[in-house]
């Protein structure tokens, strides 16, 4: 059953951004109040991107000799914030932070002890970590369930690796 | 001699995005920091602390601040001895993470002290760092900033810009680096 919309709260929303903004962040219509929450939200990172790619362009950015996070590591990370737009809503968007290596940092932050990051490169190559709470092993001994690893971003999909960790952070039947 | 594990130490952070309050997903207003605040320092593959054991449980806040903005200027005038006036600055604190070293020791991390500046120590042997491999380190920096207590420095009232001229306890061992 299609969700019914409040008028004046999509007008109200969908006015704090200019079409051009619109179209950039997506070319399907808005067709739901949560496709719009998920629009500006996919706007707001998309602007934190651009200032990070403004900011962050030339070495020493912060003033500590940091290497410079490249176009093509900007556009890296956009590809996968624009696929991000499709995983279920549940999911934030990323926390973005550049490291002084030049890579640009992605963290879903779910809370404290739950939360999946990667660090992607200008080749598309990128190392994640995923700490996902506590858990009891055979021997009814605590453990804290993590994982970490490299892959690469591939083709125009949303990366299978990353898909399943995040599934496996919101307890999701898999993406 | 590393630090005994009931030590209590704090890693200052600079940059703006690497330390946040944000809602988490059940709706709590949580302060979260990014692992990127724990980047161990390039070249020596240590991360910079200092020893707050004696301050944070006397709730001596502004001394903590007064520390936190102290290497915050050390880090302003070495950035300008060494690039002048190029355009570049260096990121101001915004934050900072405290710490007990029996959490970090329990990542297989050392504290070592260093007697410059005051009760500057280096938490060190995280795992060996390149930039594209090794997410062991990366691993490692994340718990940190999962385990690390964050405060910002925008939440501290009164506020604390014009800290260093006030007369907080740790003031007269920094003294004769102001």
């Amino acid at each position: 059953m299609p969700e019914i919309v409040d008028p004046e709260v999509f007008d109200f929303e969908i006015s704090q951004f200019s079409v051009d903004e619109l179209d950039f962040i997506t070319e399907e219509p808005c067709e739901s109040f949560k496709h719009v929450e998920r629009c500006a939200e996919q706007t707001e990172v998309l602007k934190e991107l651009k200032e990070i790619e403004e900011e962050c362009s030339t070495e020493n950015w912060g003033g500590m000799n940091e290497l410079p996070v490249t176009t093509e590591t900007i556009t890296q990370a956009r590809e996968l914030l624009i696929r991000s737009a499709n995983l279920p809503y549940l999911i934030q968007f990323p926390n973005l932070t550049p490291t002084s290596f030049g890579l640009l940092e992605m963290e879903w932050y779910k809370e404290k002890g739950q939360r999946l990051a990667i660090r992607i490169n200008e080749q598309g190559v990128f190392i994640f970590s995923g700490l996902f709470g506590q858990a009891i092993d055979a021997a009814g001994k605590m453990f804290e369930e993590n994982i970490h690893g490299t892959s690469l971003l591939e083709g125009d999909q949303f990366p299978k690796v990353i898909k399943e960790q995040l599934a496996r952070l919101y307890n999701i039947p898999p993406i | 001699m590393p630090l005994d594990p009931s030590e209590i130490v704090t890693h200052f952070i600079f940059g703006k995005r690497k330390i946040k309050r944000k809602v988490n997903y059940i709706g709590v207003s949580e302060i979260s920091i990014q692992p990127s605040a724990f980047e161990p320092e390039p070249n020596r593959n240590d991360l910079s602390v200092f020893q707050i054991s004696d301050i944070k449980p006397q709730s001596d806040i502004r001394s903590i601040w007064f520390i936190g903005k102290f290497v915050e200027r050390v880090r302003q005038d070495a950035h300008l001895k060494k690039h002048g006036t190029d355009g570049t600055n260096p990121t101001n604190m915004y934050g900072r993470g405290d710490l007990s070293v029996q959490q970090i020791q329990e990542l297989g991390l050392h504290v070592e002290p260093n007697s410059s500046p005051p009760r500057h120590a280096n938490i060190t042997e995280f795992p060996p760092f390149n930039r594209e491999k090794n997410s062991a380190s990366f691993n490692t920096q994340q718990k940190l900033a999962d385990r690390a207590e964050g405060f910002l420095s925008s939440e501290v009232s009164p506020e604390i810009t014009d800290i260093l001229n006030e007369d907080v306890a740790v003031r007269h061992e920094f003294s004769s680096l102001l």
